[in-house]
C-alpha cells in the first residue's frame, strides 16, 4: 500500500541533499574570466616569472644530462645484476622526478591530477608484480621445460624427455 | 472514471489532449526556428560525423543493438547444435552458412569454436559496453550534469568512428579462409598464435576498439568532472554518472594491458616473436620453429589484468539505470546512497586486484592463491552493499509497475543469483572442479543476460521517451517482460546443474561423448528451445520499438515526473544545440521524491525552492525548462 | 533565487550560429578542480600510457628474471647512439617548455621557432632510431631471433610510434600557429602545453627504457 505519510529519510545527513537554495561552492567568476586565476606560478605570465621559469628549466637540463652521463659510467663498472638494476632505476627515478617535477609542473599541480597519478602507479605496481610471481614456476607446470633465450633451433625429440625440474 | 489529469504547460493549466497539441506546436515552431537561425549542415557533418553527444549516442545504440542480435544469433546456433549433435540445420539457415562452415547441414567442430569466439567477443566488445557506455553514457551523462555536450565532441565522434569499422573488421573475418578467430574470446596462447588468420584479424579490431575506449573514457571523466552544472556537487549526482565515471575509470587504467598484449601476440603471429610460445612446442608431430622462451601465462595476466575490470564494466551502467528506474518508480529516494557511491568506488577499486582468480588452476602456487581468493571474496562485498541498496530502496515505496520497472524488479533476484554462483568460482578449492565447465557459463551469463541486458531493456523502455518525445508499448513491453524473464532463465539455470556434473564448456557435442555427462545431457534439448522461446520473446519488443519511433504516443517533457536534469530541465527529445534553453541550476539532491509539504510527489533538481516559479521565457513557443507538472482535479 | 536561474544560456546560442556549441572551461580552469579541459584529458592520457607501457616493462620483467640466459644489453646494442638519443630527447623536452613560454609572452615567432626544434630533434631521434635498427637487421638480428631482440624490437618501435604522432602534433601547431594565435591564443598556448605534457611523456618512457634496455 503506498504511504505518502512515511517520512523517508533524504540522506544520511548530507546537508547537500537538502533543498537549499543555492549551492555554496566557490563559483567566484562566470565561465569567461578576462584572465586566469589559477594561483599557479607555472601560469603566471609576467616576463620576470617567465625567465625565472626559463632558468629552472636549464638548470634541469643541466642535470638531466649529468645524470645521463652518470647512468652510462655506472653501466661501465659492470656492477654485480641487482645492484646494477637497483642503481639504474634508481638514477632513472631522479631524472624521472625531474622532467615530472619541472618540465611537467607537477610539482605545482592540482590534487585531482595527483589523485589520477597515485591510482595509476598503485595499479602499475600491482600489475609488475602479477606476472612477475609467475616467473620461476614455468618448471613446475611443465617438467622438463627448458627456457633458452638464445636458442632459435628447435631441439630434438630425445632432449624434450630430458633435464626435469630445472629449478628455480 | 479516472480522475481529469491536468497538466501545466508554461503558466497555464490544460487537459492532456490540449497539452499533447501545445506539445507539437512547441516542436513544429522549434523545428522551424532551427531550420531558419540554425546553419546548413551537411547531412554528411550532422548524420555520419556528428559531433553531437545525442546523436552519437544513438548511433551507438543502433550499432550495438545490431550486434547484440547478431551475438543472439550466433548462440541460437550453437545452441541448436548443442541439443541435436550432427542434426543438419534447415535448408535456408545451411545455404546461409555455406558449405565450408556447415557441408550438408551439418555444423563444423572448426565453425562450432568460431562461433563461440565470436559470440563471447561481440556480446562483451561490440554490444554490452557499447550500449551500456557508448549509447546510454553518452546520451545521458551530459545531460543529467547539465552540460551542452561532453567535454571534447569531436574526440566522441572518432570513438564512434574507430568502434564501427573495428566491429565490421571483426565480423569480416567469418569470411576469409580459415574463417572467424576459433580460439574463445580469451584467445590464450599458444593455440592463439598457431590459429588461422581470422585471429589476426581479432587482434587488429582490439587495437581498434580498445582506441575508441579510452578516448571515450578520457572524455567521460573529464565531462563528469569539469561539466557539471552549478550545485551540482559529486553527492547529488546521479548514481548512474557515479557508475559512468567509475566504469570509465576501469577502461582507462585497465585496457592498455590488453591492447599491449595484443601487440605482443600480433607480433607472434606475424613477426615470429616467442612472447608467449614456449620452447620445446610440437604441432602436429613436429617442432615449431620458433626462438621460444616465452610464457603463455604471462597472456593470461594481461589479458584478465583487463577481462575483470571488463566485466565490472558490463555491471556498472547496468546498475545505474536500475537506480534510476528504481527511484522513479517507488516514488522515494534511494535508500543508501553514499553506501551506494562508496561500494562502487570500492567495487572498481577492488576490481584491480582480483584478476587471477581465472586463472586458480595453472599452478601459480597456493600462496598467490590465497591472496586472489581473498580479494575476490573481498570484492562480493560491494556487490551485496549496492544490491541490498536497491533492495531496501523498495520498501515504503509506490510502487509503479511500469515496464522499465519490471525489468528493474527481475534484475535484483537475477544479479543476485548471478553474483551468489561467483563466490564458489572464487574459492580456490572450489574452482578446481568448476573452473571451464558450465557452472562458469551460468554464473557471468546471469549476471550479464537477466542482468545487464535486463537493465539495458529498463533503460531502452525508460529513456526512449526523452530520446523520441514518444512513449512505448506498455502491452508489447509487459508480453516482452514476460517471455524473456521465463526463457532466460530456462537456458541459464540448467547450466549450474551441467557445471555441476563437470560438463566442460566450449564442448562442440555439448559433452555427448562423455560419460560423466550423461545424466545431464537432456538439459541441452531444455535448454534450447528456451532459447528459441526466447528469440521469440524478442519479436514484440522490436517491433514495439520501430513502431513508436514513427507512431508511438507522444508525451510531455517529463513524462515519468522525474527529477533528474535530463527530465526536468529540457524538451523530450531535448534540444539539438546546447541541450538547455537556459542553463540549469542545481539545487538539491537527485532522488527527492515524495517531498513532505510539496505539492507534488517529486522536486525536480534544477526546480528553485518557489514551488511554482514564473517560467523563464525563451524565444520561440519553446516548453520552458523544468516548468511542467502535473496535478489531478 | 539564484541570478543565472531564468538567465539565457549564452552558449545555446553561440552554438546557434555555428554547429559547435562552446564548452566551457575549455580555456579557463574549473574554479574547483583548478583545471581546464585539455589538461586533465592529458593527464589521464598519460595515466592509460603509465599503464601501455608498464604491460610491456611487466613483459621484459617476467621474461628476463625467467630465462637462464639474457644477454645484457651494453654488449649487443649500441649504446653510444642510445645515449645521443637520450641527449636528443632530453633537449627536445627543453625546447618545447621554451616554446610554451614565449607563446605565454606573446612571441609567436619565437614560439614556432622552438616547436621547429622540437621538431626537428624528433626527427633526429628517428634517424639514429633507424640507423640502430638497420645496423641490426642487416646482421639478420630481427625480432624473431630471439626474446631479447623481441621485447627491443616492441619496447623501442611503440616507443617511436609515439614519437611520432607527436611530431605530428607538432607539425599541425606549426602550421596552424600564425591562424590560431590570432583568433584563439589562450586556447592554442593551452594545446602547446597539452602536446608538451605527452612530449615530456615520451621522454620519460625513455628515461627508463634507455637504462633498462640498453645498459643492464
Amino acid at each position: 500500500m503506498t504511504d505518502t505519510a512515511i517520512p523517508h529519510e533524504h540522506s544520511e545527513g548530507n546537508p547537500h541533499q537538502h533543498a537549499g537554495g543555492p549551492p555554496k561552492e566557490r563559483f567566484a567568476e562566470d565561465e569567461h574570466p578576462t584572465h586566469s586565476h589559477d594561483h599557479d606560478p607555472a601560469h603566471d605570465n609576467s616576463p620576470e616569472a617567465i625567465s625565472k621559469e626559463i632558468r629552472k628549466y636549464m638548470i634541469v637540463f643541466g642535470a638531466l644530462a649529468v645524470l645521463t652521463l652518470i647512468t652510462v659510467g655506472i653501466s661501465r663498472l659492470h656492477l654485480p645484476t641487482w645492484q646494477a638494476i637497483a642503481l639504474g632505476l634508481a638514477v632513472a627515478t631522479v631524472k624521472g622526478t625531474l622532467v615530472a617535477a619541472f618540465f611537467m609542473h607537477l610539482l605545482s599541480e592540482r590534487k585531482l591530477i595527483y589523485a589520477v597519478l597515485v591510482l595509476t602507479v598503485f595499479f602499475f605496481g600491482v600489475m609488475i608484480w602479477g606476472p612477475w610471481h609467475h616467473r620461476n614456476n614455468a618448471a613446475d607446470v611443465w617438467p622438463g621445460y627448458d627456457v633458452n633465450a638464445s636458442h632459435p633451433s628447435p631441439p630434438t625429440p630425445t632432449e624434450t624427455h630430458g633435464t626435469a625440474g630445472s629449478g628455480h | 472514471m479516472p480522475p481529469q489529469r491536468q497538466i501545466r504547460v508554461g503558466n497555464q493549466w490544460m487537459r492532456a489532449k490540449d497539452a499533447q497539441r501545445a506539445l507539437e506546436e512547441a516542436l513544429r515552431v522549434q523545428r522551424e526556428e532551427e531550420s531558419a537561425h540554425g546553419p546548413h549542415q551537411s547531412f554528411i557533418s550532422k548524420y555520419v560525423f556528428s559531433i553531437d553527444h545525442k546523436w552519437i549516442g544513438i548511433q551507438y545504440g543502433i550499432t550495438s543493438l545490431t550486434f547484440l542480435l547478431i551475438g543472439f544469433s550466433m548462440m541460437l546456433l550453437m545452441r541448436y547444435q548443442l541439443a541435436w549433435p550432427g542434426k543438419p540445420f534447415p535448408m535456408w539457415i545451411a545455404n546461409f552458412l555455406g558449405a565450408s562452415n556447415a557441408p550438408g547441414g551439418v555444423m563444423l567442430p572448426e565453425f562450432y569454436n568460431q562461433l563461440g569466439a565470436m559470440h563471447g567477443t561481440v556480446m562483451v566488445f561490440l554490444a554490452i559496453v557499447p550500449l551500456a557506455v557508448g549509447a546510454f553514457g553518452n546520451y545521458l551523462v551530459p545531460l543529467m550534469i547539465g552540460a551542452p555536450d561532453m567535454a571534447f565532441p569531436k574526440l566522441n565522434m572518432m570513438s564512434y568512428w574507430m568502434y564501427l569499422p573495428g566491429g565490421l573488421l571483426m565480423m569480416s573475418s567469418f569470411f576469409i579462409p580459415g574463417g572467424a578467430p576459433n580460439s574463445g574470446w580469451t584467445s590464450y596462447p599458444p593455440l592463439s598464435v598457431i590459429a588461422t588468420h581470422g585471429q589476426t584479424i581479432w587482434i587488429l579490431g582490439m587495437i581498434l576498439l580498445i582506441t575508441s575506449s579510452l578516448l571515450g573514457s578520457v572524455n567521460f571523466i573529464v565531462t563528469i568532472f569539469q561539466l557539471r552544472a552549478k550545485g551540482l556537487t559529486f553527492m547529488r549526482l546521479p548514481f548512474f554518472v557515479w557508475a559512468q565515471l567509475i566504469t570509465s575509470f576501469l577502461l582507462l587504467l585497465a585496457f592498455p594491458p590488453l591492447e599491449a598484449a595484443a601487440i605482443l601476440q600480433l607480433m607472434d603471429r606475424v613477426g615470429g616473436t616467442s612472447f608467449f610460445m614456449p620452447s620445446g612446442l610440437v604441432v602436429s608431430g613436429a617442432p615449431l620453429e620458433v626462438a621460444g622462451g616465452g610464457n603463455p601465462l604471462l597472456w593470461q595476466h594481461l589479458f584478465w589484468f583487463l577481462a575483470h575490470p571488463e566485466v565490472y564494466v558490463l555491471i556498472l551502467p547496468g546498475m545505474g539505470i536500475i537506480s534510476e528506474v528504481i527511484a522513479n518508480n517507488t516514488r522515494k529516494p534511494l535508500w543508501g546512497y553514499k553506501s551506494l557511491v562508496g561500494a562502487g568506488v570500492f567495487l572498481g577499486f577492488m576490481s584491480f586486484v582480483v584478476w587471477a582468480h581465472h586463472m586458480f588452476l595453472t599452478g601459480m602456487g597456493t600462496a598467490i592463491s590465497a591472496f586472489f581468493q581473498t580479494t575476490t571474496m573481498i570484492i562480493s562485498i560491494p556487490s551485496v552493499i549496492i544490491l541490498t541498496a536497491l533492495l531496501i530502496s523498495l520498501w515504503g515505496g509506490s510502487i509503479r509497475f511500469t515496464v522499465p520497472m519490471l525489468f528493474a524488479l527481475a534484475f535484483l533476484p537475477m544479479f543476485g543469483i548471478g553474483g551468489l554462483t561467483g563466490l564458489p568460482l572464487g574459492l580456490a578449492a572450489a574452482d578446481i572442479h568448476l573452473h571451464d565447465t558450465y557452472y562458469v557459463i551460468g554464473h557471468f551469463h546471469y549476471v550479464v543476460a537477466p542482468g545487464t541486458i535486463f537493465a539495458m531493456f529498463a533503460g531502452i523502455y525508460y529513456w526512449f521517451p526523452k530520446v523520441t518525445g514518444r512513449q512505448m508499448n506498455e502491452k508489447l513491453g509487459k508480453l516482452h517482460f514476460w517471455g524473456s524473464l521465463i526463457f532466460i532463465n530456462g537456458v541459464f539455470a540448467p547450466m549450474f546443474i551441467q557445471g555441476l556434473a563437470g560438463v566442460s564448456r566450449r564442448l562442440y557435442d555439448g559433452g555427448a561423448q562423455y560419460v560423466h555427462a550423461k545424466p545431464v545431457l537432456h538439459t541441452n534439448v531444455f535448454m534450447s528451445i528456451s532459447a528459441f522461446l526466447l528469440l521469440a520473446a524478442q519479436v514484440p519488443f522490436i517491433f514495439n520499438f520501430f513502431y513508436s519511433i514513427a507512431k508511438g504516443r507522444r508525451v510531455t517533457s517529463n513524462v515519468w515526473d522525474a527529477t533528474t536534469l535530463e527530465w526536468s530541465a529540457t524538451t523530450s527529445p531535448p534540444l539539438a544545440h546546447g541541450n538547455f534553453a537556459v542553463a540549469p541550476v542545481v539545487y538539491r539532491g537527485p532522488y527527492e521524491y515524495s517531498v513532505p509539504g510539496h505539492p507534488t510527489d517529486f522536486f525536480p533538481q534544477s526546480e528553485p525552492d518557489e514551488t511554482l516559479p514564473a517560467p523563464a521565457t525563451t524565444g520561440g513557443g519553446l516548453l520552458p525548462a523544468g516548468a511542467v507538472a502535473q496535478k489531478e482535479i | 533565487m539564484d541570478a543565472h536561474a531564468g538567465t539565457l544560456d549564452p552558449h545555446a546560442h553561440a552554438g546557434a550560429d555555428h554547429h559547435e556549441i562552446e564548452i566551457p572551461y575549455t580555456v579557463h580552469s574549473r574554479p574547483d578542480t583548478g583545471v581546464y579541459n585539455g589538461k586533465l584529458g592529458i593527464w589521464l592520457f598519460l595515466a592509460s600510457e603509465v599503464m601501455l607501457f608498464g604491460a610491456l616493462f611487466s613483459t621484459l620483467i617476467l621474461l628476463r628474471t625467467s630465462a637462464p640466459n639474457w644477454p645484457r644489453g651494453q654488449d649487443i646494442l649500441n649504446v653510444p647512439l642510445a645515449t645521443l638519443n637520450t641527449f636528443v630527447l632530453i633537449a627536445s623536452s627543453v625546447t618545447v617548455v621554451l616554446a610554451w613560454a614565449n607563446f605565454r609572452l606573446g612571441n609567436l615567432k619565437k614560439g614556432k621557432l622552438w616547436l621547429f626544434v622540437t621538431l626537428l630533434c624528433g626527427f633526429g631521434f628517428m634517424i639514429i632510431k633507424s640507423i640502430e635498427y638497420t645496423t641490426k637487421i642487416s646482421h639478420h638480428l630481427v625480432p624473431a631471433t630471439n626474446n631479447f631482440y623481441a621485447t627491443y624490437y616492441v619496447m623501442t618501435g611503440l616507443h617511436g610510434l609515439h614519437v611520432l604522432g607527436g611530431m605530428i602534433v607538432f607539425a599541425y601547431l606549426i602550421l596552424t600557429a600564425n591562424k590560431w594565435y590570432g583568433e584563439k591564443r589562450e586556447q592554442f598556448t593551452n594545446r602547446v602545453e597539452v602536446t608538451g605534457l605527452y612530449w615530456h611523456f615520451v621522454d620519460l618512457v625513455w628515461i627508463f627504457l634507455f637504462p633498462i634496455l640498453y645498459l643492464l
